[in-house]
């Protein structure tokens, strides 16, 4: 099995399967456009990623390298945030600052299968939610004047909640 | 470096925010990211973001009252491609400036109005998948040829309609460049004066029709005759033809491969007649509740099987909740009240009877798997009649 090795933003060496290392879109075309063949010693340099951050991304990856490929952005599909696998609920137990740099990386290494879970977790904390209650979720301060604030609610007139 | 501060970033930290919340914003349903947007400036400038509004939806659980003309002016303004709604929450707060263009491609409504309806066939001339469910009751006459002359790119095309069906006689006369149709929960449309229904030469590939069981029977046929590229066939409530001739109908297709008979009564004479049809590769049954047919259900299954033979690729045989209670009462040996024919609730069901009923369909499907070497053969519970959105 070929393997591959990556670093992270703080130098740490992670040595793993090529395989497993696709799974991220970003790398996969840079290996490509490079000409990187199996045999390469060379790190892969990862900046945006630190080495905590990299290692869940990469436990998540091995637990996920058999799924069938994302399908094709499918235009028009429903959105629900409640088909959350229960591997990935525990994977994603942790604090809300590793879950937006999970949501960063995922991004950044283009992983479509964790940027969409990561992000449905957040969604599910939000869901249902007044704005004060989403505001004290994440810590947010209301930096709306009185009369901004009006207008963003006469914005929001015609879906209006009973 | 998990940042515990995170949560102040999240409200000032405009390279962060950007990076994830448009992602996040993009699984909301469209009230709660209009209450994200009353967060604090970041967020409600985020909340503008296109992809935020690509699919515009309304679940189930939403308890909103939505002003139509302020809908469809969202939908103009951040250039929505699809809308779904699960219930219609819509009113008419004016009766102005109704009609705006939107750029919808797709719109699907459970429990549709009149109104809800009327403002988006004038407002999305772009359509090109509309999936509704009519509220009973609900008045049908836009849905006629002029409607469908007015959305040149619409493709797809599913109606449930549990009312009445007048229009809908005319409307069958041109399907236009459709590709794929379902009528269904139609009450009466194949009743009374069947010589108006007649399709015109078409190109439809996908067709679903409800409640054919009163249409004569040289209908089908002549529907078949006019759609010579259809490759799925799906029919409800099926109850009075002769196989013989049905079966033979089918065979003359040679692209369609998909069959789905749902509701359908499994008479004297179907065993004998797939073999007409060895075209079909996959083939679901779903054998209607009939208390004399019931018996030789099985037998008459599984000779059916033998003639299909090596053709057939996929092989489905389901069984309604209804029949299913049907079959539990039958084994209480009570007697089946008519009402049975209309319950479609949960049904407390006895552990043991669950329990055979699973034996049986396991044993049925290994039986049917002998017979049918080649196809994927599944026995199962499985009750759709009327959804549109299968």
């Amino acid at each position: 099995m070929p393997r591959i090795k990556l670093q992270s933003s703080d130098n740490e060496i992670f040595d793993i399967e090529v395989e497993i290392a696709k799974c991220s879109v970003t790398i996969k075309t840079m290996l490509e456009d490079l000409g990187m063949d199996d045999e390469e010693e060379e790190a892969v340099p990862l900046p945006n990623v630190n080495s905590a951050i990299l290692r869940k991304v990469l436990q998540w990856a091995t637990f996920h390298k058999d799924d069938p490929p994302p399908p094709e952005d499918d235009e028009n599909k429903e959105k629900r945030t409640d088909d959350i696998s229960s591997w990935d609920a525990d994977f994603l137990k942790v604090d809300q600052g590793t879950l937006f740099e999970l949501i960063l990386a995922a991004n950044y290494l283009d992983i479509k299968g964790l940027l969409d879970v990561t992000c449905k977790t957040v969604a599910n904390m939000i869901k249902g939610k007044a704005p004060e209650e989403i505001r004290k979720t994440f810590n947010i301060k209301n930096d709306f004047t009185a009369s901004e604030e009006d207008q963003v609610r006469k914005e929001n007139e015609w879906c209006e909640e009973k | 470096m998990a940042d515990a501060t995170i949560g102040c970033r999240l409200g000032e930290d405009k390279w962060l925010v950007s990076n994830t919340l448009p992602f996040i914003f993009e699984h909301l349903d469209t009230p709660d990211l209009l209450r994200c947007s009353l967060v604090c400036k970041l967020w409600h400038e985020v909340t503008q973001n296109p992809i935020c509004w690509k699919t515009v939806q309304f679940s189930n659980n939403c308890n909103v009252k939505i002003d139509i003309s302020g809908l469809l002016y969202n939908l103009e303004a951040h250039k929505t491609l699809h809308l779904k709604m699960e219930k219609d929450y819509c009113v008419r707060k004016d009766r102005v400036n109704l009609t705006r263009a939107t750029k919808l491609k797709t719109l699907e409504i459970r429990q549709c109005s009149t109104m809800m309806r009327e403002a988006f066939l004038h407002a999305a001339r772009q359509l090109e998948s509309i999936k509704i469910e009519m509220i009973p009751g609900a008045v049908l006459h836009p849905f006629n040829i002029d409607f469908l002359a007015g959305m040149p790119h619409l493709r797809e095309l599913r109606l449930s309609l549990t009312t009445e069906t007048v229009q809908v006689r005319v409307f069958l006369f041109d399907v236009g460049d459709l590709r794929v149709l379902y009528i269904l929960n139609v009450e009466d449309m194949f009743r009374e004066s069947t010589k108006f229904i007649k399709f015109k030469r078409n190109e439809l590939e996908v067709l679903a029709l409800g409640n054919v069981g009163d249409m004569t029977e040289s209908y089908i046929p002549s529907i078949l005759q006019a759609s010579p590229v259809l490759k799925k066939l799906r029919l409800e409530c099926c109850s009075r033809w002769n196989p013989h001739n049905f079966f033979r109908a089918i065979g003359l297709m040679k692209n369609l491969t998909c069959l789905e008979l749902l509701d359908f009564k499994i008479s004297d004479g179907f065993e004998n007649s797939v073999i007409f049809c060895p075209n079909i590769e996959e083939l679901t049954i779903m054998p209607s509740v009939d208390r004399f047919y019931m018996g030789l259900l099985n037998a008459r299954i599984l000779m059916a099987a033998q003639n299909l033979g090596k053709n057939i690729k996929k092989f489905t045989l389901g069984f309604s909740k209804r029949y299913l209670l049907y079959m539990y009462d039958r084994v209480e040996q009570r007697n089946v009240i008519p009402l049975l024919r209309c319950y479609s609730g949960p049904i407390q069901r006895d552990p043991i009877f669950e329990l055979s009923i699973l034996l049986t369909m396991v044993e049925v499907e290994a039986e049917l798997s002998i017979l049918m070497p080649t196809a994927k053969v599944r026995v199962i519970e499985l009750d759709y009649v009327g959804n549109i959105f299968k």
